[in-house]
């Protein structure tokens, strides 16, 4: 009875190890993985997430300084974008409100000057057939590509 | 269990980017190489922050790359507000700083060169590998 028992015990153990083995490709087939492809600059010429690809957005890259301190009492507001899937979205905002005053003509009369900056967050992950470009203020949006492999 | 390391194998596979070299580009331009990615890290200044003004002349200092021959910003300061020397008072200033966001990419045929007070940009090279 026990040299039974002890090929029973490693039968079990062989089918366990195959159930897990299969459980594992099983598992690893369905999942996706990413393989690095290139980089890219993409500007305001519209481009195209290709089928069978991801883009990874990793920075904007700007073609303006934020803006000087204003010299009047004039508020600056200006946003910076990208255009994603052809809506105008915006990824950097400079509000900049208050005045200088030149202290020999009226010291009495400065405001109190406040600026504020918002800049989008990244990375960005965009699917398969998205299309993106530079929009206002924006030289380049930087791209990593990848392959979905299974 | 063979199936299982095969998988994990695929996996590790994956990486094609090899790691090359690390650059300092300064104000000469340079061009990423064919078969070849840069990485930049950083930027390192050749200047410190604008020291605080004296009077009512706001400051707007902005620092730079040469990207694709676009300079480009990587820093900004911008001081505003009324220092009264007589009353030794001030009215309201106000100091922002921006800085480019990294780690940026740029694929080989991208020309960069540092422009104004940027002294060093902090590159990584890497090979690309099929």
């Amino acid at each position: 009875m026990k040299p039974l028992k002890c090929i029973d015990s490693v039968k079990n153990s062989c089918l366990l190890i195959v159930i897990l083995a299969t459980i594992g490709y099983t598992h690893q087939v369905g999942a996706q993985n990413l393989q690095f492809g290139k980089s890219k600059l993409i500007d305001s010429k519209t481009d195209t997430v290709p089928v069978g690809k991801v883009w990874k957005v990793e920075s904007f890259m700007f073609s303006k300084a934020i803006t000087d301190c204003p010299t009047n009492t004039t508020p600056v507001n200006i946003t910076d974008s990208i255009v994603l899937n052809g809506n105008k979205m915006p990824v950097r905002a400079q509000r900049f409100v208050g005045t200088i005053v030149n202290y020999y003509v009226n010291a009495t009369s400065a405001s109190s000057p406040e600026f504020i900056i918002w800049e989008q967050k990244t990375p960005m992950w965009l699917p398969a057939k998205t299309t993106l470009s530079a929009g206002r203020g924006v030289l380049y949006i930087n791209v990593l590509e990848f392959s979905e492999t299974p | 269990m063979l199936m299982l390391i095969g998988c994990q194998a695929g996996i590790l596979s994956a990486q094609n980017l090899q790691f090359g070299l690390t650059k300092l580009v300064g104000s000469k331009q340079d061009t990423v190489p064919s078969g070849k990615i840069w990485k930049i890290e950083s930027f390192v200044y050749s200047r410190t922050l604008a020291d605080c003004p004296g009077g009512s002349t706001s400051i707007n200092l902005s620092d730079s790359i040469v990207l694709n021959g676009f300079n480009t910003a990587v820093r900004a300061q911008r001081f505003a507000g009324l220092w009264h020397p007589w009353r030794s008072d001030t009215y309201g200033p106000e100091f922002f700083l921006w800085e480019q966001k990294t780690p940026m990419w740029l694929p080989s045929g991208t020309t960069l060169a540092a422009g104004t007070g940027v002294r060093y940009i902090s590159i990584l090279e890497f090979k690309e590998t099929p």
